[in-house]
């Protein structure tokens, strides 16, 4: 059998001098990381090339592979290479990277735990930070996942999952046996405390130290992130003579951990060099070299005491102290180590069945999600992107399948809206909210033995009358609009539209999102469809620019029939514009009717054509009836010019809406800070130019498409005026500068769903 | 030289946090440098604070000659010590309390003896009036130290104005009792701090130095006094701070302490001339213009460089550190509710103003033109500032009808090191003020971690930016479109703004705090001399 290769994922030196060679021993390829960024100035880690030498993957990949950050999500290539050339996967609990790799390596993945801080277990760690729906990732990779314990002490607070996955790894110290190096006479406490200003642990650990050690003389080691200016007795980093010095000349290091399941390697090193070590009672050494040991303290007065007698030079219990504390080494040393990664190893040879290398990466299942009940533009978008995702499946002869899940509501009856979907192989389900109390949580958790407080909220979740979803690899959320506290067990991706609210204060008043926000927040990715409002998504959404995806508008090409019956208006062809709106306060109705108003009053000669869901409001009361709604009805209908100047269509079917569109002399879209109106794509799929209110989402449009897009300031209505009396005299020419319909067909479906679909299968890795 | 410094500050001071005790700590450590003998004169209250700073800034505590006021008015000890407990009272009820009544509850119900029950509910009632009636004394005096803090809320602030206006009618005059009992304890900290010194051996102090002109008593020290006196903005710009008590009070103050004073210092050549000479008719000689050095943040932020080699993957880790910073500062955050939880600060861009709320900082000013920005001009960014501006009642209705508590964020009482990585991470730094007592610190703190600024353009400014080419960077401060071009052509023009305003911060960092105080020495030798031959 050739070799096994591992990738070693972490980046801490002392391990890794440790550990990787251990590995090489025993007959293992190492591969480790060259690119770390994980927590700023993890000062423990570092790089080496060193046991690239060990590897036999190609030349080429172990180049690519060398550039590569693998704490946050990788490139698909890579995903393949880590399947196609490694077999082991060990890594640190890192959430963004434990998401990653159990999405997508097939092969064996041990988790390294080194312990926790007071109580904290990781199984309730990754259920606070992600929810229920890591862990939930974590155990559906079955057997071929490890819990890798440094010490045995710790799946005793794990979850059910975690503790029978639990493999014992002890982590070992290079020469870890005494060397007695100490000599002593510098009466100074060495202590160890790192990054005093910019960890708060390591903050009050130094600050306590100070206090419980006042009157003493001592140093403090370990690398400052930042120098600690205020003290010349914290050293940071120290050159090698120094830390020579430190350990071999200052009586005694006091070590203060009482954490249960957690060590720092420091103490070791004392022992290492034979220098007297006072430490803290209660704590991991507790469990290495039980209770009986001199240099363990139950309280600082003791501790106090004891380091008094050492530096007092009282020979006899120094030599106590040194002479029993390298009990504390036995459990890191070499042959221990090697032994108990033996038996580790062998147990993980059993679940190299269950790798399957030749079928990666496994088709998925993929819910697409409309979770409300629409019918306008969101639907049109989410009818486009599965398209562009099937179109990309085929292409490639991929099996994931997907599904849309869509709100059950009366709007979705009557009108067979998903036929087009269905006919490419879609299925479609439906599903309704479901309230559940804190209670269905604890008892979750509870099930699953995992320790952590629940939010005493209700909780909705997704019922579709099968498993809530939970048959699902990945959800796709065509938009936010998603209830308070959504119950959430699967890794999702969300849609984020626009951010309005953001530009139009009215939108939502002084109601605050929250629902909408976190849901994004918390998303696994989000995708945007332009510029502007990627940086919405940063700026407002609070997002990290790592999870937002650029995705294409996918337009499609407009198809359309000519109509023979011409009504009102179609038979005299440009004598028109048309305004598509809807009774939302962005589409900034007061501004365009008062400038419509000037327009005719100043000797406008085109009609004005009124298109859109709900339109009709501006003559008629409509469902959702508002302030904003009968304010706009008063000043449309106390205008008397508008009477034979403007048409109300409404909701027009799309065929008839393109006959409009095709006949109008130009495009009027006056509204501002959405994503865009992907009419004037349209309108120059059919020669006709467009006016509009200058924003970036439009600004963005124009750029990309080259539309040549004419702009004025939404905000003033006489400015508006003028730019409408001036599209009427420059229309024809505008028509003339529009792009050609083969520079067009560049934005269309067929043109960019493959950009598209390479995003949504790196996020879902299938 | 033997300098003493005055230090009557209020009690609840944290010089820490405060821009002016930054100040004060330079110049102490400063003057320690140049071998100058220290001795601070304080209350009690204050030393805590004081040692706190001076720990901050690697100041040695020890080399410092103390006068200490011991005494101090029980009602103060009282209150003092009825916030200080706040903290430990929130445990206990948490941890004990809860348990207790739990348990007491448990035992009542159950009692099955009829009399045994009416003896408990007898012995309760009398309990009960115990602690009520004490309770309501201390309620009163907590309520009117906390309202001269300007803290109280809810209920509290209702059964507060009730006594105000009691208080108002019975002494006919417009002052809060709150200000009015804050007012007699600082003067008597003030007046018997004075009598401590002037008990003390004062001929071996050859001068006294007081870092602020609010304390009027300090004049009546018997030896040299030099106060320094940044401006009277109160007077410049009253209608601004009519709203107010307090102010009136303080503009009491530092007149009166310009009146009685002989010697003054003032942070620029254009407050020394329009204020101590043409207002207050000091004479020339008398006074001096030292500005402040500038305030460079680097060190805060700086990163070992051995760490940094040893980081050589991650290419700026200053950044990454402040951005780390800042996504843990979300609990500083007020007025925007819920809003920044989960937020990820990684990548946002804001436009930046530290400074405290004061009406002559134009902040509202500040705010309409980032709304216009964001929304008319689209700059996508948000507007952090470190002044609570929802205290001030028009500022947050101005905030909330427009929907700008989401993008308009305030960190309150940021430290030195959150301050460094707001500055760090900002697009610009934008300074709207009317009227400063010298050239803000603002430019200083921002170039200092490689963000330029744009900023009023006042006397106080243009008399340290002329003869560097910067107009750009300047607007008039009342016209609020002048403002928003000029904010506009910063963010779209970063950094050649930086490097246009390179020149003149590196002008600026010559003047080391070590030749500040030693302006200060000088000032100090010219008006004893003059003191001599007077």
């Amino acid at each position: 059998m050739s070799k096994k290769r591992i990738l070693w994922l972490l980046n801490h030196t002392t391990l890794r001098d440790f550990e990787v060679p251990m590995l090489i021993d025993m007959g293992f390829e190492v591969f480790c990381p060259k690119i770390y960024q994980y927590y700023f100035g993890d000062l423990s880690a570092s790089v080496t090339f060193a046991y690239d030498k060990s590897l036999t993957i190609p030349p080429e990949v172990l180049e690519e592979m060398n550039k590569i950050d693998f704490y946050v999500d990788v490139p698909y290539c890579i995903k393949t290479m880590m399947n196609q050339n490694f077999d082991i996967v060990v890594f640190g609990a890192f959430s963004e990277q434990v998401n990653y790799l159990v999405d997508s390596f097939h092969g064996i993945l041990i988790m390294h735990a080194f312990g926790l801080n007071r109580n904290n277990s990781y199984s309730s760690i990754f259920a606070t930070l992600e929810g229920p729906q890591l862990l939930d990732k974590i155990e559906r990779v079955g057997g071929r996942f490890f819990f890798g314990q440094a010490y045995d002490v710790l799946t005793k607070i794990e979850s059910n999952y975690f503790k029978s996955r639990s493999i014992d790894l002890p982590i070992g110290l290079k020469n870890a046996h005494v060397n007695k190096k100490w000599i002593g006479g510098d009466h100074r406490i060495l202590f160890i405390c790192p990054k005093i200003n910019t960890d708060n642990y390591f903050r009050q650990t130094y600050d306590k130290f100070l206090t419980d050690f006042k009157g003493f003389d001592y140093l403090i080691g370990g690398s400052q992130l930042t120098p600690v200016t205020s003290n010349p007795k914290v050293l940071g980093f120290v050159p090698a003579e120094q830390y020579e010095y430190n350990m071999t000349r200052l009586d005694v290091m006091f070590y203060h951990s009482q954490e249960p399941r957690h060590l720092h390697y420091h103490p070791l090193e004392a022992v290492k060099n034979g220098m007297p070590l006072v430490f803290m009672a209660a704590g991991m050494l507790d469990v290495l070299g039980g209770e009986r040991l001199p240099g363990r303290c139950t309280s600082i007065k003791q501790a106090r005491r004891k380091i008094t007698r050492i530096f007092e030079g009282d020979k006899k219990f120094i030599q106590d102290v040194v002479n029993s504390q390298p009990i504390l080494l036995e459990k890191f040393t070499y042959d221990y180590c090697r032994t108990n990664w033996g038996n580790a190893l062998e147990q993980i040879k059993k679940s190299y069945v269950l790798c399957d290398r030749t079928s990666f990466p496994l088709p998925k299942k993929i819910a697409i999600i409309l979770p409300a009940e629409y019918t306008g533009g969101v639907l049109d978008y989410t009818i486009r992107f599965i398209k562009a995702f099937v179109k990309g499946l085929n292409n490639e002869n991929n099996a994931s399948q997907l599904t849309l899940v869509h709100f059950e509501h009366k709007n979705y009856e009557g009108i067979n809206y998903f036929k087009e979907i269905k006919e490419l192989g879609v299925s479609v389900q439906k599903f309704r909210w479901k309230h559940v109390n804190s209670g269905f949580l604890k008892n979750y958790y509870k099930i699953k033995n995992i320790n952590i407080s629940v939010s005493e909220t209700p909780y909705f979740m997704m019922d579709n009358s099968v498993n809530y979803l939970n048959e699902f690899d990945h959800l796709i959320f065509m938009s936010d609009m998603m209830p308070q506290d959504y119950l959430n067990f699967r890794p999702y991706t969300v849609v984020a539209h626009d951010y309005l609210q953001r530009y139009v204060p009215n939108f939502y008043k002084d109601f605050y999102e929250k629902s909408r926000l976190e849901f994004q927040r918390k998303a696994n990715h989000v995708l945007v469809t332009s510029l502007p409002t990627r940086q919405d998504a940063i700026n407002y959404g609070g997002i990290a620019k790592s999870k937002i995806a650029l995705t294409p508008l996918l337009f499609e090409q407009v198809q359309y029939q000519e109509i023979e019956n011409k009504t009102e208006l179609l038979d005299q062809p440009e004598q028109f514009f048309l305004w598509s709106t809807n009774p939302s306060e962005h589409k900034n109705h007061k501004v365009a009717l008062d400038a419509l108003r000037g327009y005719y009053e100043n000797g406008g000669s085109l009609k004005c054509i009124i298109t859109g869901s709900n339109s009709h409001f501006l003559t008629d009361t409509i469902d959702g009836e508002n302030e904003y709604t009968e304010k706009i009805r008063a000043l449309f209908t106390r205008t008397s010019c508008f009477e034979h100047n403007i048409y109300i269509k409404g909701n027009v079917d799309k065929n008839l809406y393109f006959n409009y569109l095709k006949n109008a002399a130009f495009l009027f879209h006056p509204g501002y800070g959405d994503n865009g109106n992907g009419s004037v794509f349209d309108a120059a799929c059919l020669k006709v130019p467009s006016l509009s209110s200058d924003y970036p989402a439009m600004r963005y449009m124009d750029e990309l498409f080259g539309l040549n897009v004419r702009f004025f300031n939404y905000a003033y209505s006489d400015e508006l005026t003028q730019a409408l009396l001036k599209m009427e005299k420059e229309y024809m020419t505008l028509k003339n500068q529009l792009p050609t319909q083969e520079a067009l067909k560049k934005f269309t479906i067929e043109e960019t769903y493959e950009t598209l679909y390479q995003t949504l299968k790196n996020i879902i890795y299938f | 030289m033997k300098i003493g410094f005055f230090l009557a500050y209020h009690a609840k001071v944290n010089l820490k946090i405060e821009g002016l005790g930054r100040y004060l700590a330079k110049l102490i450590k400063s003057f320690l440098s140049l071998n100058q003998e220290i001795v601070i004169a304080c209350p009690k209250w204050s030393i805590a604070s004081l040692q706190d700073l001076f720990e901050d800034n690697g100041i040695d505590v020890q080399a410092i000659e103390w006068i200490v006021l011991q005494r101090e008015p029980v009602f103060w000890g009282i209150i003092n010590l009825f916030s200080k407990t706040e903290k430990k009272k929130r445990k206990i009820r948490f941890f004990y309390v809860e348990n207790l009544i739990d348990w007491i509850i448990g035992k009542i119900v159950t009692v099955s003896n009829l009399f045994l029950f009416l003896l408990i509910f007898l012995l309760l009632t009398l309990a009960g009036m115990l602690v009520i009636v004490p309770s309501i004394m201390f309620a009163i005096c907590y309520l009117i130290l906390q309202f001269a803090k300007k803290n109280a809320k809810g209920s509290f602030k209702k059964i507060y104005s009730i006594f105000n206006k009691i208080y108002k009618r019975l002494k006919n005059k417009n002052q809060d009792i709150g200000v009015y009992a804050m007012e007699q304890i600082l003067n008597f900290s003030q007046i018997e701090l004075v009598k401590k010194i002037n008990r003390y051996n004062h001929s071996k102090i050859d001068v006294w130095f007081s870092p602020s002109a609010f304390w009027p008593s300090f004049n009546k020290i018997n030896g040299l006094t030099v106060v320094n006196t940044p401006d009277l903005v109160t007077t410049r710009f009253p209608q601004l701070f009519s709203e107010e008590d307090s102010f009136v009070v303080s503009t009491q103050r530092v007149s009166k302490t310009l009146r009685t004073g002989k010697y003054f210092i003032s942070y620029c050549e254009y407050l020394r001339k329009t204020f101590l000479q043409e207002e207050f008719s000091i004479e020339k000689s008398h006074s001096k213009a030292i500005a402040h050095s500038i305030n460079d943040m680097s060190s805060l932020i700086e990163i070992d460089p051995i760490v940094a080699q040893q980081n050589c993957a991650q290419k700026n880790l200053v950044t990454a550190y402040s951005r780390y910073i800042l996504n843990a500062l979300k609990d500083k955050a007020i007025g925007c509710g819920e809003y920044l939880y989960y937020f990820d600060f990684s990548d946002v861009n804001y436009l930046f103003y530290a400074s405290q709320y004061r009406p002559h900082k134009n902040i509202l000013q500040l705010i309409q033109v980032y709304q216009y920005l964001l929304r008319n001009k689209y700059k996508n960014l948000k507007l952090f500032l470190t002044a609570n501006v929802y205290c001030i009642k028009e500022v947050e209705r101005y905030i909330v009808q427009n929907r700008l508590q989401y993008d308009v964020i305030c960190f309150c009482n940021v430290s030195s090191l959150e301050l460094a990585a707001l500055y760090h991470c900002a697009d610009l730094v934008v300074n709207p003020t009317l009227y400063e007592g010298g050239f803000p610190f603002t430019f200083g703190e921002g170039m200092s971690v490689g963000t330029p600024s744009v900023m009023s353009k006042i006397p106080q400014v243009t008399e340290v930016t002329d003869g560097f080419d910067l107009e750009e960077m300047l607007f008039d401060p009342y016209d609020w479109e002048d403002m928003a071009r000029c904010i506009e052509h910063g963010l779209d023009h970063r950094e050649e703004l930086y490097q246009k305003q390179l020149p003149l911060y590196q002008e600026l960092s010559k003047r080391t705090q070590e030749v500040v105080a030693q302006e200060y020495i000088n000032a100090f030798e010219e008006f004893i001399a003059l003191e001599k031959n007077s």
